[in-house]
């Protein structure tokens, strides 16, 4: 069982940013970093900082809701490494209730992620999906399916307990 | 939602569902973590991680929820008993217990949604906040004491959240230098502590209660803490003055306070 | 935060040692600190805590409890630090010391 749990700032902060307009894209993406830990049931990540991604590195491309750059996806990557974190892509879908991969974000997950378990092999990582009110989250590594598994429970914490998934 | 659970709809379509996924670990099963644990099994939570590494002892029978002169005999496992009574109440609840200390299966406390803290001394009570804030997950404590007042006893206790990001312990008065050093200062000279089991029971249920509202949200409430103090002499409920006056964010846990350190 | 002259002294006895905070206390981690002849084992991660902590004035902190001639009261057993469980036992050493000295004074109950 994989869960991810934040404090109730972090994602509001999260969805403020990524509803924020781009000039061109449809969609802002960020990285979500989580420090992992393993527990009897499997695995807790704890998620503490989100860096969005500035607007210059996004790529104009019609076919997809954001694309961003070469630099874009060292910076996560970096994160990764220098901070030994879990680092989450994370992106938005503007509605309410359970979100899911679109068939683009789940090709582009099934390339990209396996790259940041590349990188740093040690700790999963992945996608979260989030909506307005609700989230999804899928993660790689190197002793999961290399589809990728589905998180479990996503929680934040604040004022209350919200069950994000 | 069953039959079980309808006279509790009034928490919302969803509270079952919410209650039932939840995972709440109880810190001590002695006279408050037993009223928690009964409590909790009886709302419907569906997963429950109980660490105590005691046995039932004939002193602790006053108080001791599901505990009976027989599992005296047998010097049952209180982690066992709570077990039992919870299985009888739910038996479809995952319950895991740990008779050892919390610290010695510290990864399992991880898990939990909520802790709830029924230890006895503030030095278990500083250590467990510092492991729990560290895997964002909110705390309940409850303790109770008596003390002489002009020679006669008087009873109080208390129930505090403390919420990672909101004011801990220490922003809440709650644990300070000076308690702290007058317990060690104490230390093998206190003797059991007076307990007894309605005062327990009236903590426990504020307790659950919070925990209820925290799984829920059926209030609505904006909250990151709470500090109630019990006079069981008078039998009133409280907030206490230091919630007003403590910090609305903790200042002794660093925003960064998260996850396993690295030494 | 502890002076980074007081960890250069105290990696006179100890080459890795290096300032931790926990919620707001100050620690020294001594990785693998050779301990007084006699105990048993001779190396050992050790935690000190120069400032008030549970009642006393400074603390110093072993990752197990280290067998020695001389019989001490290991009274804190499993107190839960930087997510690791400590031990120690029960002795006071002012305060006011050198950070070496109060170290030295605190590995004398080990000594015969």
């Amino acid at each position: 069982m994989i869960r991810l749990r934040m404090l109730t700032t972090l994602v509001e902060a999260m969805r403020a940013d990524l509803r924020r307009p781009h000039p061109f894209a449809y969609e802002r993406i960020g990285f979500l970093c989580c420090k992992q830990s393993r527990v009897p049931s499997g695995y807790l990540l704890l998620g503490y900082r989100y860096v969005a991604i500035e607007d210059d590195r996004y790529l104009r491309d019609k076919s997809v809701g954001a694309r961003f750059d070469a630099t874009a996806i060292r910076t996560g990557m970096q994160l990764a490494l220098t901070e030994e974190a879990s680092v989450f892509h994370v992106h938005i879908h503007e509605h309410a209730g359970l979100p899911r991969m679109s068939r683009v974000d789940a090709r582009e997950m099934q390339q990209l992620m396996p790259c940041f378990v590349n990188v740093c092999p040690e700790r999963l990582h992945g996608a979260l999906v989030m909506s307005v009110d609700q989230a999804y989250a899928r993660v790689w590594g190197t002793a999961l399916d290399t589809s990728g598994v589905d998180v479990s429970r996503i929680t934040s914490v604040g004022d209350g307990i919200k069950v994000l998934s | 939602m069953t039959d079980q659970y309808t006279r509790q709809s009034f928490l919302g379509s969803k509270s079952a569902e919410l209650l039932q996924n939840a995972t709440i670990a109880i810190v001590g099963l002695g006279g408050g973590g037993s009223h928690v644990a009964q409590q909790l099994a009886h709302v419907g939570i569906g997963r429950v991680l109980l660490f105590d590494p005691d046995r039932l002892e004939l002193s602790n029978l006053n108080r001791l929820i599901g505990g009976t002169a027989a599992d005296v005999g047998a010097r049952a496992e209180k982690v066992e008993i709570a077990r039992r009574m919870f299985v009888a109440i739910n038996p479809a609840a995952e319950v895991h217990t740990y008779a050892v200390q919390w610290q010695l299966a510290a990864d399992a406390l991880r898990e939990a949604d909520v802790v709830i803290s029924c230890l006895d001394s503030y030095a278990a009570r500083q250590d467990l906040e510092v492991s729990v804030r560290r895997f964002l997950t909110p705390l309940i404590d409850i303790g109770m004491d008596v003390h002489l007042v002009n020679e006669q006893p008087h009873m109080t206790g208390q129930v505090i959240l403390s919420v990672p990001g909101g004011p801990c312990f220490r922003c809440l008065g709650f644990l300070t230098d000076e308690n702290l050093r007058q317990e060690a200062e104490l230390y093998g000279a206190a003797g059991g502590r007076p307990q007894v089991v309605w005062s327990n029971g009236v903590l426990a249920s504020v307790a659950v209660g919070l925990v209820v509202e925290l799984l829920t949200g059926w209030q609505r409430r904006r909250f990151r803490a709470e500090y109630l103090h019990f006079d069981a002499n008078e039998h009133v409920i409280t907030h206490s003055p230091r919630l007003e006056y403590a910090p609305k964010q903790c200042t002794h846990f660093a925003a960064d306070f998260v996850g396993e350190p690295v030494l | 935060m502890i002076p980074e002259a007081h960890i250069d002294e105290l990696r006179a006895l100890c080459p890795e040692a290096r300032a931790c905070t926990e919620a707001g206390i100050d620690y020294v981690f001594l990785p693998s600190l050779r301990l007084p002849a006699g105990c048993n084992p001779d190396v050992m991660d050790c935690l000190l805590c120069m400032g008030a902590r549970d009642g006393y004035e400074n603390r110093l902190f072993f990752a197990g409890v280290a067998n020695a001639s001389t019989g001490r009261n290991w009274n804190t057993q499993n107190v839960r630090i930087f997510e690791r469980n400590w031990f120690a036992y029960s002795w006071r050493v002012p305060n006011g010391l050198r950070p070496i000295e109060l170290l030295i004074g605190h590995l004398k109950g080990l000594r015969l």
